[in-house]
């Protein structure tokens, strides 16, 4: 292996990893507050996709299209999480969540491909990022560059918003005491439609900035499911840092492992997972 | 709590029954005068765009038909199964479309294995099976039958097709190849293989790339195939995978350090757009847009006005596929299998590539494979064959004396 191919597979392995981190934030955010399994999180991730392509189709030609409809999209996909939220109130105890949100998983590709058909999209790179940068030789995709940049900063935006806001403190509060919050006046289901809100919007947002690097497609939900439910577990179910760096193990073990054996990448991947779980069951920085 | 009397549960039972049996004569009557045939393709899975699409032109045909005044006066019936890349799947629906339904006519599906599957069952029960995709050669080698019908090039004469291809460029020294890591990967690669060293055997292949299906990250792959330099590369990626390797290549300028010549399947061309790189090259089975018979501008017109998109290759070989089951039927004045095949042998038949002829032996069709270099028109918004080639694949097919003794091989 050459310098050129460990950087280049390097930087590949993060970006694969920091969009995971972006879809595992929400599911992340979600779990920590409300203590709700959404097994279609991933589906929200498609659904930003979606929503955000023809967003963008139909600003195309105006300036920073993209970025508009990466917000739009976030806010679209953001509705439809307070609404999936509004049907998993009533439902207390994990395994009914996981029903429930299993099957919504195949009414929201049902509905994916009745309203966009079953064809690929693609979305080129916006302008600026659309190109590479040659450090010491080594050609590096500017978009690679830019996700990781901008998930780093979703995640810092999140944490920022729950450690030094006062909605991020009544978030914090009602994850220890929902009676107590209730009881001081606060809405909570308000509050957690919020959340779920704000988590749903992060997962959307990441579809679309996903999209450039692929395609998009009925099925890139399926694709996510796995890992980013593996991400959230052994870096601790409700822990942002945590997510954060079982994002970058996994990415980097799914990128080296390709170079290794490709059939096995993912086969790798759970291999890190078994370790982590039997070194420390309840995540990497989750709370035992 | 009411207890059911032992009189009124018989009469119930019995009153069920007779509805069953009354209204069976009123069933029938309603299917009198209907052909009923049966598309068996894989709409659930990794398949679905391709199985949509083969049932969409599935569906133009039986449109056609009907307004033709259907086979032998009767109006056409198209039923529609979901194998889901399964096999079982597959011959529960076989079975069922045969024995319950009494279909004339299946055709499909995606996957080799569930038709190979399949074939078996048509056999068994003498109903014709007409493969509109392409893939194993299997199926019409030693899994051959009278009832298979292979209408659309084998694997084995899309990579002859494609080696032809690649063989043009003269000034290609070296060369890598890289294909999904499964059958039909393999086998193209080794189709391709034995036919381009005879045809150049000065080019020499670097090193051959095995990513598996649905494979996310391109990038090592990418830079380990600029790293060799060489000058051609032939990929047969196709679908999401093929947009995914060209979008993450793209930055790295790979498509213009070298030639490439890929499979040009319609669903990742079309969902590439304008993104398609320039300069390549491609192969691919029935390129609607390229192929620029009076036929098939009409068929193009027809799909695009009740689908509201262009067809695929996978649309026009299934379009194809029931036209010529028509076609058989009104020479033999029968939609009865055996006397469909007798028809049948040896006929040739038009199709919206062309005329085509189906070998006597193994009822193999001339289908060509197309190639060409690959151009964005505007007029659709996707690169097409700008010209498309057609490439005789009769060279690469197994004589009749071969296909008999691997036939009489398999059965022992």
């Amino acid at each position: 292996m050459t310098f050129v191919t460990f950087l280049n597979q390097f930087i590949s392995g993060a970006t694969y990893g920091l969009v995971l981190f972006m879809v595992a934030l929400g599911l992340a955010l979600i779990f920590g507050v409300m203590s709700i399994v959404n097994l279609a999180h991933p589906s929200l991730y498609m659904l930003g996709a979606f929503f955000g392509y023809f967003i963008w189709f139909s600003l195309k030609g105006y300036y920073l299209s993209f970025w508009l409809s990466v917000i739009l999209a976030g806010l679209a996909v953001a509705c439809a999480g307070i609404i999936l939220e509004f049907f998993l109130r009533p439902l207390r105890e994990h395994t009914e969540q996981i029903l429930f949100t299993y099957a919504f998983i195949y009414i929201i590709a049902d509905l994916v491909k009745m309203f966009w058909g079953g064809r690929y999209y693609t979305l080129p790179r916006p302008p600026g990022l659309d190109g590479s940068v040659t450090v010491g030789g080594i050609i590096l995709p500017t978009y690679n560059l830019f996700i990781i940049g901008v998930s780093l900063l979703m995640g810092a935006l999140l944490w920022l918003l729950l450690s030094k806001t006062k909605l991020g403190k009544i978030i914090r509060a009602a994850v220890f005491d929902r009676e107590m919050v209730a009881m001081l006046g606060i809405r909570l289901p308000w509050l957690f439609a919020l959340v779920f809100g704000i988590g749903a919007f992060v997962a959307g947002a990441a579809g679309l900035l996903a999209a450039p690097m692929g395609s998009i497609a009925v099925g890139m939900d399926a694709e996510m499911i796995v890992p980013v439910f593996v991400v959230c577990i052994i870096g601790g179910m409700g822990s942002f840092s945590g997510a954060l760096i079982a994002s970058l193990i996994i990415g980097e073990v799914y990128a080296f492992g390709i170079l290794v054996l490709p059939q096995m990448a993912m086969a790798f991947m759970f291999v890190v997972v078994v370790v982590i779980l039997i070194i420390r069951p309840q995540g990497i920085l989750g709370r035992s | 709590m009411e207890r059911y009397s032992k009189g009124k549960v018989l009469a119930c039972v019995v009153g069920i029954l007779a509805l069953c049996f009354i209204t069976l004569p009123f069933t029938s009557a309603a299917n009198a005068g209907t052909v009923k045939l049966g598309l068996i393709t894989d709409l659930t899975g990794a398949a679905f765009v391709t199985a949509r699409d083969s049932a969409d032109g599935a569906r133009v045909a039986v449109d056609r038909i009907n307004a033709e005044g259907g086979i032998l006066g009767n109006k056409v019936e198209l039923l529609v199964r979901d194998s889901a890349l399964k096999t079982d799947m597959g011959v529960s629906h076989a079975r069922e479309l045969i024995l319950d339904k009494k279909v004339n006519l299946i055709v499909g599906p995606i996957s080799s294995g569930v038709r190979l599957a399949i074939s078996d069952v048509c056999r068994v029960f003498k109903v014709v099976l007409i493969d509109g995709i392409g893939g194993s050669v299997s199926l019409h080698r030693e899994r051959g039958h009278d009832y298979f019908w292979q209408l659309s090039v084998p694997t084995s004469g899309e990579s002859y097709g494609a080696a032809v291809g690649c063989s043009i460029f003269k000034e290609v020294e070296t060369m890598v190849t890289i294909a999904p890591d499964y059958v039909w990967g393999r086998q193209e690669i080794e189709g391709f293989t034995a036919p381009f060293k005879e045809m150049r055997p000065d080019v020499k292949i670097l090193e051959n790339y095995w990513p598996k299906l649905g494979e996310k990250d391109y990038t090592p792959y990418i830079t380990a195939i600029i790293a060799k330099k060489p000058d051609l590369m032939y990929s047969v990626l196709y679908g999401g995978d093929w947009i995914n390797f060209v979008k993450q290549a793209k930055p790295y300028g790979l498509f213009e350090k070298m030639q490439v010549f890929c499979f040009a399947e319609a669903s990742s061309q079309i969902g590439l757009g304008k993104e398609a790189p320039e300069g390549t090259w491609g192969f691919g089975r029935a390129p609607a847009p390229s192929i620029r018979t009076p036929q098939m501008k009409t068929f193009i017109k027809a799909y695009k006005e009740k689908m509201g998109r262009w067809p695929s290759d996978a649309s026009v070989t299934t379009y194809d596929a029931f036209m010529v089951f028509k076609y058989g039927a009104e020479k033999a004045k029968s939609i009865d299998g055996p006397a469909w095949v007798k028809a049948m042998k040896g006929a040739t038949v038009e199709t919206l590539r062309g005329t085509l002829t189906f070998r006597q032996c193994d009822n193999l069709s001339n289908s060509p494979e197309y190639i060409g270099p690959l151009v964005y028109e505007p007029e659709y918004g996707f690169v097409v064959f700008k010209p498309a080639l057609a490439i005789d694949t009769a060279p690469i097919a197994l004589s009749c004396e071969e296909i008999m003794q691997l036939r009489k091989k398999a059965k022992k």
